[in-house]
């Protein structure tokens, strides 16, 4: 028997992948744009459907992610509560250990960490910001230039760019850990792709303190 | 005129304008550009300027401006706001979906056909001519009249102009017209310059503004702006800083080859704090972990053994 910890259930892992496949459509349908050589390269049919394919998607990313919010405050509390949680020791200490970590994960011991590591609200807080850049200036220029002087449609397409490359920066890193490809993080694919169970040992090596609070309330714990 | 002409331009003498709108009558007529039929939301403002400015459906507009010239006198000022064929054209630069154009004869067009109406011409222009039109989501401009220079005539514009104010020809050759107005004029109008030459690479509507470019809104130093640029420049890096993390990513996946740990490995005691890894105490002070764990393990069962 393996004793396993519920990290995230079926909503919130329905929630992650929406906002995913959202997140990546929008990421290459907004490519052909963001290059012009790509766009005329693909052509114009391809480039139309594209734009028109990224506004659909654009819409999904919005509205969805915002209805879950409404369906359950209570994850959007958790989300937020979680990134502006105050650092401990242990957190900055995962900061100043991270990229040595990651070159030799076989040396270094992390320190114990949260439900979401500090290295990830660093992230997290950015792609957040990146996000929220991204779609409000995703909105302007919907709206168009005929708005507003010249300047400002431009300021809102820089932006644009600007929260796209941020977020094409933070999206490999994310999915090189979060999909396990790293082997440290092998089995923490599980929690999105899988079950949403992490194993005690995986919980204790990843979000120590986390991982203890579970064990001591025994709530979330799942053996099988 | 034929279809092999190269480096063309249109010349603009504003001191010879009368802005009787001549010019902005025929675009729209060869053009098929329709009226606005209506104020536009403008209120009188007893100027003799209408549509207030040029649109996806007005793609010449001639300006009035009163106001004094550098001698303090009193000063009428016409100014032709159209596309002004940039050598070096910001919006063609900028165009994803490649509507936005040069042609060999140095005209900057945008072949509607393939224009998405993403309007990012319109953001990059330096002197706002692109402009979005939303009846059919496309943005549209003056294309000089391609179809008819390459058939031997001259745009529309310059073919009804009654004072000669407007012209067409080698770019080379008008360039040496103006400034020879510019010389024959100057005595009267101080501030008479020749525009085009050399801003943005060089324009391929050449004016002789007789109270110099601002006094028709024109910008002094045209330049692609700031942000056009760092987007411009954003594209390089993005790739490069894609590539570093990408980069990383393999090298952290290649020392991170090889690693093992059990899904059982560690293990918590709540009750008395203690973390372990198989068996044996995690002490989270020591910076090496798995090598350190391994040997304490050993360590352990050997001082196991030796207790029995």
């Amino acid at each position: 028997m393996t004793k396993y910890i519920k990290r995230h259930d079926g909503f919130a892992r329905a929630n992650h992948w929406t906002f995913s496949v959202g997140g990546v459509v929008l990421g290459l349908t907004g490519l052909l744009l963001f290059i012009p050589g790509l766009g005329q390269l693909v052509g114009y049919n391809t480039l139309k459907t594209a734009t028109i394919i990224h506004r659909i998607f654009a819409v999904c990313f919005i509205v969805i992610p915002a209805l879950s919010w409404i369906i359950r405050p209570a994850n959007f509390k958790h989300t937020f509560h979680n990134l502006f949680m105050k650092w401990d020791d242990d957190d900055k200490e995962f900061m100043k250990l991270f990229f040595p970590y990651m070159l030799n994960p076989k040396k270094y011991h992390m320190p114990k960490q949260q439900f979401v590591k500090s290295g990830q609200r660093f992230s997290d807080i950015l792609m957040y910001l990146c996000i929220f850049g991204i779609i409000l200036s995703g909105i302007l220029l919907w709206i168009g230039s005929n708005i507003g002087p010249h300047w400002l449609f431009e300021i809102w397409r820089a932006g644009h760019d600007l929260c796209f490359l941020g977020i094409a920066m933070m999206f490999p890193i994310h999915i090189f850990l979060g999909g396990g490809i790293f082997e440290p993080y092998h089995r923490v694919a599980r929690v999105m792709f899988g079950d949403g169970l992490v194993t005690e040992s995986d919980a204790l090596y990843h979000w120590g303190h986390w991982a203890e609070e579970e064990i001591a309330s025994g709530e979330n714990i799942v053996e099988k | 005129m034929t279809t092999d002409v190269k480096d063309v331009a249109i010349y603009y003498d504003a001191s010879k304008c009368t802005a009787c709108k001549g010019c902005q009558v025929a675009c729209k007529q060869w053009n098929q550009l329709p009226s606005a039929l209506s104020t536009e939301g403008v209120k009188f403002n007893d100027s003799f300027e209408y549509p207030p400015n040029n649109s996806g459906d007005t793609w010449l507009h001639i300006g009035f401006d009163e106001g004094e010239d550098s001698n303090g006198d009193f000063r009428w000022a016409f100014g032709r706001t159209s596309c002004q064929h940039c050598t070096d054209a910001a919006c063609v630069s900028v165009c994803p979906s490649g509507a936005c154009h040069k042609t060999p004869q140095g005209a900057v067009v945008i072949d509607k056909e393939i224009c998405i109406g993403c309007q990012y011409c319109v953001a990059a222009c330096p002197f706002g001519v692109p402009k979005f039109r939303e009846r059919d989501n496309k943005t549209r401009k003056c294309w000089m009249c391609l179809d008819r220079i390459e058939n031997g005539k001259r745009p529309a514009c310059v073919s009804t102009c009654p004072t000669g104010a407007l012209d067409f020809g080698d770019r080379y050759e008008l360039i040496a017209r103006a400034k020879a107005r510019v010389e024959e004029i100057k005595p009267n109008k101080p501030d008479a310059v020749v525009y085009g030459i050399k801003e943005m690479g060089g324009l391929h509507v050449i004016q002789v503004l007789p109270f110099g470019p601002g006094a028709v809104g024109l910008p002094e130093n045209p330049k692609v702006s700031n942000l056009t640029l760092a987007s411009k420049y954003m594209k390089p890096f993005a790739g490069i800083g894609a590539l570093a993390v990408a980069g990383f990513a393999a090298l952290s996946w290649i020392r991170g080859r090889g690693y093992e740990r059990g899904p059982e490995d560690l293990s918590y005691d709540p009750k008395t704090g203690i973390t372990y890894d198989k068996g044996v105490p995690v002490d989270y002070d020591k910076p090496l972990a798995k090598d350190d764990t391994v040997d304490a393990s050993a360590e352990a069962s050997e001082q196991e053994r030796g207790g029995e």
